[in-house]
């Protein structure tokens, strides 16, 4: 298992060092920014409009970078597969002595690798910020960085089954995409042409009207994010089990995967 | 596991659109090259495939050192060795990493016999894989192959696209790793001359069927060819032709039985056959007793 996972590490070297390259150019584009606050052009805005500029931008900049990273990250983990399908090297682990189910822990374990590592990367860019100008607005632009993490490798849980299906990359990223998109539009769209009480968001509203009414949402609205760093870890977890048993389905289609003859 | 065939298969059918393997039942006997001869999209590969537990036989079963294919998978895989027509490792990575890889997934990884037969074959450890020459890429996959003690070597094609010379100094490798009596090879190929070369046992399939399978001396002994004259035809027992090659000044009479039948035709000449004319002969019979040129 070690072995695939080392195999992935090589395939992706590359694309690890666009993810660093992400980082510190952002990082130093973040600081400019901010700096451009205090000392550069924009330190000659209004009063109110500075303070809204520099805190903004505290919020913004560490949960860019797990943005940009998670989407680096969610496609070197799909794009590994397809690689290992045109290179013929899903037949030779196939003819070797690794499971079905290792192969498919690796996947998953990439995943979280990916998770933890833009987490981590939005947690010392906020640090960074939070040392050179002060932490009051930089923990919500970690929590949000971690929650983009969460959702984007959500999104990647689905696209790694997709990618053994479709044998295809971007086919197994776009289509995770597409629906979520769509889905936004699903319910924008309704509620820009007859408002939120018609159309599909006049039915979400419905849906979520006995649970606002008892007060459930209370404890997020609130801004208690103690409750919903569980409820994220627990969907983000769901997610990955989905992914394990869907990938493992897809992975013991041999045939399918290798070719028919 | 103690076992005297290293591969079984038994009554094995796949059924695909437009193609059927099998009903295919033959043996490789433990410490023996078996060449596995047939023409393109003859079924070597789906039978090799089969093997590796790749793809799922309609029916049959199949067992690897003594092992099921299907049910006893783990058990066996260690010990088997792939070497395909292509390469099936990522053009970016080199012969160092691959070896960092393969350390990790075969328990008996011998990393000094891989660096060993890289040097023996003049393959460089830092140039990336996809800038192989082909013959290079072959070797480099019998270097992995050879390098984790397999018993069992499968080889699809893996000498076809290969030029003479290398062709040759791959046949001295198989020759030297079956100094080991534990040692099996099966070898798909086309090009007869080298199973001609190494195969102690050889199998013929043509379109999905067995045509043939045994040692590849007695298929040799067995088979001749009497090249005559029309007349001499008639002379020729029915039940020993596999079919007739007719050409303008006459004919050519592939014969079995030849140890058995040899006798009877002492006024003929009767030439040995290579494995190339046996399978033309049986794959041209099987349309047409007569078939001409």
């Amino acid at each position: 298992m070690i072995g695939l996972y080392k195999k992935d590490l090589y395939l992706s070297k590359k694309m690890l060092l666009i993810m660093i390259s992400t980082f510190v150019l952002l990082l130093v584009f973040g600081i400019l920014w901010r700096s451009a606050y205090d000392y550069g052009n924009l330190a000659s805005f209004p009063p109110e409009d500075l303070e809204y500029g520099k805190r903004s931008s505290e919020k913004t900049f560490p949960f860019l970078i797990a943005l940009l990273l998670g989407c680096e990250s969610a496609f070197f983990t799909v794009n590994t597969i397809e690689m290992d399908i045109k290179s013929k090297f899903v037949m030779y682990a196939y003819s070797g002595p690794v499971s079905d189910q290792d192969k498919t822990k690796v996947k998953v374990y990439e995943l979280l690798t990916a998770f933890v590592v833009c987490s981590l990367a939005t947690v010392v860019y906020g640090l960074i910020f939070g040392i050179l100008y002060g932490f009051s607005d930089v923990g919500i632009g970690i929590l949000i960085g971690i929650g983009i993490s969460v959702v984007i490798n959500c999104m990647a849980c689905i696209s790694v089954p997709l990618a053994y299906k479709h044998k295809n990359a971007a086919r197994a990223i776009s289509t995770p995409v597409a629906v979520l998109i769509g889905g936004f539009y699903a319910i924008g769209i309704p509620e820009a042409l007859f408002g939120a009480e018609d159309g599909l968001g006049r039915i979400i509203s419905k849906l979520v009207a006995p649970i606002t009414k008892a007060g459930g949402f209370k404890p997020w609205l609130s801004n208690n994010w103690v409750w919903i760093v569980p409820i994220i870890l627990i969907v983000h977890v769901l997610f990955l089990a989905w992914a394990y048993f869907a990938t493992l389905r897809q992975v013991k289609r041999r045939e399918r995967i290798c070719g028919a003859s | 596991m103690d076992y005297t065939n290293a591969i079984e298969i038994n009554q094995i059918k796949k059924v695909y659109d437009g193609f059927t393997l099998g009903a295919l039942s033959f043996t490789v006997p433990k410490g023996c090259v078996m060449g596995f001869v047939g023409q393109n999209g003859a079924g070597k590969s789906t039978t090799i495939k089969a093997i590796l537990n790749v793809i799922k036989p309609n029916s049959g079963d199949i067992k690897v050192l003594g092992f099921d294919s299907v049910t006893e998978e783990k058990q066996y895989k260690d010990d088997i060795a792939v070497v395909f027509d292509s390469l099936p490792f990522h053009e970016g990575l080199n012969a160092r990493k691959v070896d960092r890889i393969l350390k990790s997934i075969y328990k008996k990884w011998n990393s000094e016999v891989f660096f060993h037969y890289l040097k023996r074959f003049n393959l460089p450890e830092k140039k990336k894989l996809g800038d192989f020459s082909k013959g290079m890429k072959m070797k480099f996959q019998i270097a992995t192959a050879l390098s984790h003690d397999a018993k069992l070597l499968i080889m699809d094609e893996a000498t076809s696209g290969l030029d003479p010379v290398v062709r040759s100094e791959m046949l001295d490798v198989f020759m030297e790793y079956m100094q080991d009596e534990e040692h099996t090879i099966l070898m798909s190929s086309h090009i007869t001359s080298d199973l001609e070369k190494i195969a102690d046992c050889v199998t013929f399939i043509h379109n999905g069927q067995l045509l043939l399978s045994g040692y590849k001396d007695e298929i040799l002994e067995n088979h001749g060819i009497i090249q005559c004259e029309e007349a001499y035809i008639k002379e020729i027992d029915e039940a020993d032709i596999v079919s007739i090659r007719r050409n303008d000044f006459g004919a050519s009479v592939m014969i079995k039985n030849r140890t058995q039948t040899g006798s009877k035709y002492a006024g003929a000449v009767v030439d040995s056959a290579s494995l190339d004319d046996i399978l033309l002969f049986y794959v041209r019979g099987l349309t047409g007793r007569e078939w001409r040129i």
